[in-house]
């Protein structure tokens, strides 16, 4: 019985590319037509993808969490008994073609994205249509990427020749499939390098995980940041979270919240960090409200939801918006003007068993405080060692907005609130 | 105070307290002089086969969408009562400007689903012939066709014709500067010409209480001086009572009327969008228990002339429809590319015909 290979379809205007999230059927299980089969995300939203065949489940041709190209066969229906819609040469012929455009597109976005967020934007303006790559009558040099038509572009990735090496003998400097042959032919080297290697698995950066890289090369690349730490004795503050959450026991109160509350009373002390650095107009902005964000680990990735004017907030209240926000953010519910505009950033890492660390800055931001696990160590207290909980505090700051007196004073400030609770009652 | 005796009296101009309803969310009819249906038994048959089809047929691009048939689909669904309510009271002569999200409207009209779909996958702008169904290509962007249906409806005014254009819009298209010329200029010469607005609530994500100030859309007709209806979108009946009137406050020379149907998309803009991103289940809810279909289904069988038979009949009708809509537009075939380049002038540029000879060359696959 002929086998009919499934390819995963532009799901939505300009999209490169889908992620299984979950398969409803198995191998073997037989299904109907335009019965649903699967669930994949792409960069716009979660969707159902309905079998075009009936007949038996063949194969799945990538697992749940794993990426599939546009185009590419995602997965495969034993047709039996009754006719497909289309014939195995016209699958082939359509199939074929969509899988050059997507190679094709994967060249141009070099590993970027290509996909297109209708309504939405890219977030970071990197969307990329199809677009006409043939400049007419152009005589500019070499700008950004060499001039060869689609084929030649196929032909040379099918070869591993890199185009940006070549000089092109057709019009206009244009490369030629004999330039690319003739490329070839005379690096065989390469080629004979790349037989013997082990194989390797090359995954296209793309969706929250290329919106991540892109935001943290720039604070990277912008930002001369230093670190600092300091370890805290937090059992007083452990003490008051008992208090307050047996007198309160409808929140979920977290250690967090409270460190949260410490943070935002030490910004208020030391505003100059809950500030921005404008490089452009060379100018440090002073943020009139201190707006939070919180490092949240999702299953797309890391995100930063924003609680609003924290200072503001008790700490019943930070704890039930942080609980509301990782929530929705969790469950890829979270608006996105929730996930911009914060003017410091908290990362707790502790969650995941860490002491300390030297977190990156959320740019444009001037620091980010990294929180450790808070863990019983031998403290000294009145000259004896005694066990307490301990939590170290990590911050990372932009030393063009202020000098390391004035980080440390904050970090002191807030390791000294944490360590004495009741100063909090003085804000 | 108006500018001159021949200005309206505003009093006429602003909509009703609250949406036009003759049909309640149970299904409980209550007549109203002032907004007479007359339709018999045999034509509300007719509404309710037309509202499955629509629906049955909508659930079927989608899935076409999904399996890479079509480019991109936007749903109607939720919306079948506003779209074959108002369009059922159109006369033959009358000709319909829609939107991209017209296919119920279409149905009443009698174009082939299928024709309209090709839109969507890429393959024709559109295969129906708009002069025999008097109903216009599908317009994507924003309120164009307003100003479309203006012209038409001032050059039926000119001809001495009785034929009325009608501008089907969504909210958002309300905030268009062609739709702000097209209500103006067709309430100034008293072009017969209704203006039907679906407020669906939302423009893709945007939703009507950040697209205008105004008390209600229908509040926005007074401005030009034409009357502003608002109507339960959600209610068969209803929407077709007051685009009746409407027409023919039109047809008899008093120029415009803009109806507002208030409605709510139950499904994304279109394929491409995530609407959780911007509205609740809780939303969603509440407009499920709104639903046209089952209101009007409840109010047949509670008259009598829908039973459990009658029902099936039009399920199946409908599901064949739409399995023919299916086979229609699967793997329908592309024109030739080259076309691209057939109709722009009567005579191509060399330009053009440069580029021509270029897509040629990689179609094929050779260097130039």
């Amino acid at each position: 019985m002929p086998v009919e290979q499934v390819r995963l379809p532009d799901l939505g205007e300009g999209l490169t590319e889908a992620t299984v999230v979950r398969w409803l059927v198995a191998v073997g299980e037989v299904i109907a037509e335009d019965q649903l089969v699967a669930e994949v995300e792409t960069a716009k939203a979660t969707v159902e993808l309905p079998a075009p065949y009936a007949g038996t489940v063949a194969e799945l041709h990538a697992g749940e969490g794993e990426e599939v190209a546009v185009g590419a066969p995602i997965l495969s229906v034993e047709v039996g008994g009754h006719p497909a819609p289309v014939t195995d040469t016209e699958v082939g012929a359509t199939a074929g073609s969509s899988v050059d455009r997507a190679d094709d597109q994967a060249t141009e976005a070099e590993g970027a994205s290509g996909n297109v967020l209708v309504g939405y934007g890219t977030g970071g303006g990197r969307g990329r249509r199809r677009r006409a790559r043939v400049r007419h009558g152009s005589t500019s040099p070499r700008d950004t990427r060499p001039r060869a038509k689609p084929p030649v572009r196929k032909l040379a990735k099918d070869l591993g020749v890199d185009l940006d090496v070549i000089e092109g003998s057709g019009p206009d400097g244009r490369i030629t499939r004999d330039d690319v042959h003739a490329a070839a032919g005379a690096s065989p080297t390469i080629e004979a390098g790349a037989a013997q290697a082990p194989p390797v698995r090359r995954e296209a950066v793309t969706g929250v995980r290329a919106r991540i890289a892109d935001h943290l090369s720039i604070a990277w690349r912008e930002i001369p940041a230093a670190s600092c730490w300091v370890e805290s004795d937090a059992t007083a503050l452990l003490a008051v979270r008992r208090e307050l959450a047996s007198a309160h026991p409808d929140v979920r109160l977290t250690p967090l919240a409270l460190i949260l509350r410490c943070c935002a009373v030490a910004l208020g002390e030391v505003p100059r960090l809950n500030s921005s650095f404008d490089a452009a107009a060379r100018e440090i902005v002073h943020h009139g409200r201190i707006d939070l964000g919180v490092a949240t680990q999702t299953d797309r990735g890391l995100l930063v939801p924003v609680v609003r004017d924290a200072a503001a907030l008790s700490v019943l209240e930070l704890a039930a918006e942080v609980e509301r926000l990782a929530s929705l953010a969790r469950a890829n519910r979270l608006p996105p003007a929730d996930l911009v505009g914060s003017t410091f950033t908290v990362s707790n890492f502790g969650a995941f068993g860490i002491d300390g660390g030297g977190p990156i800055i959320n740019h444009p931001e001037a620091g980010i405080l990294g929180v450790g696990r808070i863990a019983s160590r031998p403290w000294v207290v009145d000259d004896a060692v005694v066990p307490r909980d301990v939590v170290g505090l990590s911050l990372s700051f932009d030393h063009r907005v202020c000098d390391g007196a004035e980080a440390a004073g904050f970090l002191r400030l807030l390791a000294d609130l944490v360590e004495r609770p009741t100063l909090l009652l003085a804000h | 105070m108006a500018i001159d005796s021949s200005s309206p009296d505003p009093r006429d101009l602003l909509p009703t307290d609250r949406p036009i309803q003759l049909l309640d969310v149970d299904g409980t009819l209550t007549e109203d002089p002032r907004w007479p249906i007359d339709l018999g038994d045999d034509q509300l048959v007719e509404l309710y086969r037309l509202m499955v089809m629509a629906r049955q047929i909508d659930a079927q691009a989608i899935t076409l969408q999904r399996q890479g048939q079509l480019g991109v689909y936007a749903s109607l669904r939720g919306q079948e009562a506003a779209q074959i309510g108002s369009a059922f009271a159109l006369a033959p002569q009358d000709w319909v400007f829609p939107s991209y999200r017209e296919m119920g409207v279409a149905l009443v009209r009698g174009v082939d689903p299928a024709d309209l779909l090709h839109v969507f996958r890429g393959t024709w702008l559109g295969a129906h012939d708009p002069a025999k169904h008097r109903f216009a290509l599908i317009t994507i962007s924003i309120a164009t066709q307003a100003l479309h249906a203006a012209g038409f409806a001032m050059g039926a005014k000119l001809d001495g014709s009785d034929a009325c254009a009608v501008a089907y819009m969504g909210d958002g298209a309300t905030s268009e500067g062609d739709a702000h010329e097209a209500f103006n200029f067709a309430s100034v010469f008293d072009a017969p010409c209704v203006f039907f607005v679906q407020n669906n609530q939302y423009a893709i994500s945007v939703p009507v209480t950040r697209q205008t100030k105004a008390p209600t859309i229908a509040h926005k007709a007074i401005g030009y001086g034409m009357p502003g209806y608002r109507c339960d979108g959600n209610d068969v009946l209803g929407t077709y009572a007051v685009m009746r009137k409407a027409l023919r406050h039109a047809r008899d020379g008093n120029g415009p009327v803009l109806v507002e149907a208030v409605t709510y998309r139950m499904e994304a803009h279109t394929t491409a969008d995530d609407p959780t991103r911007y509205r609740d289940d809780a939303e969603l809810e509440r407009w499920r228990a709104r639903d046209p279909l089952s209101r009007f289904e409840r109010f047949l069988r509670g008259r009598g002339v829908v039973d459990d038979d009658v029902a099936q009949t039009v399920d199946q009708v409908a599901k064949a429809e739409a399995q023919s809509v299916r086979a229609a537009i699967y793997d329908a075939p592309h024109g030739d590319p080259l076309e691209l380049f057939s109709y722009v002038y009567a005579e191509p540029t060399q330009q053009l015909r440069d580029q021509r000879a270029l897509l040629q060359d990689e179609l094929s696959g050779q260097d130039a």
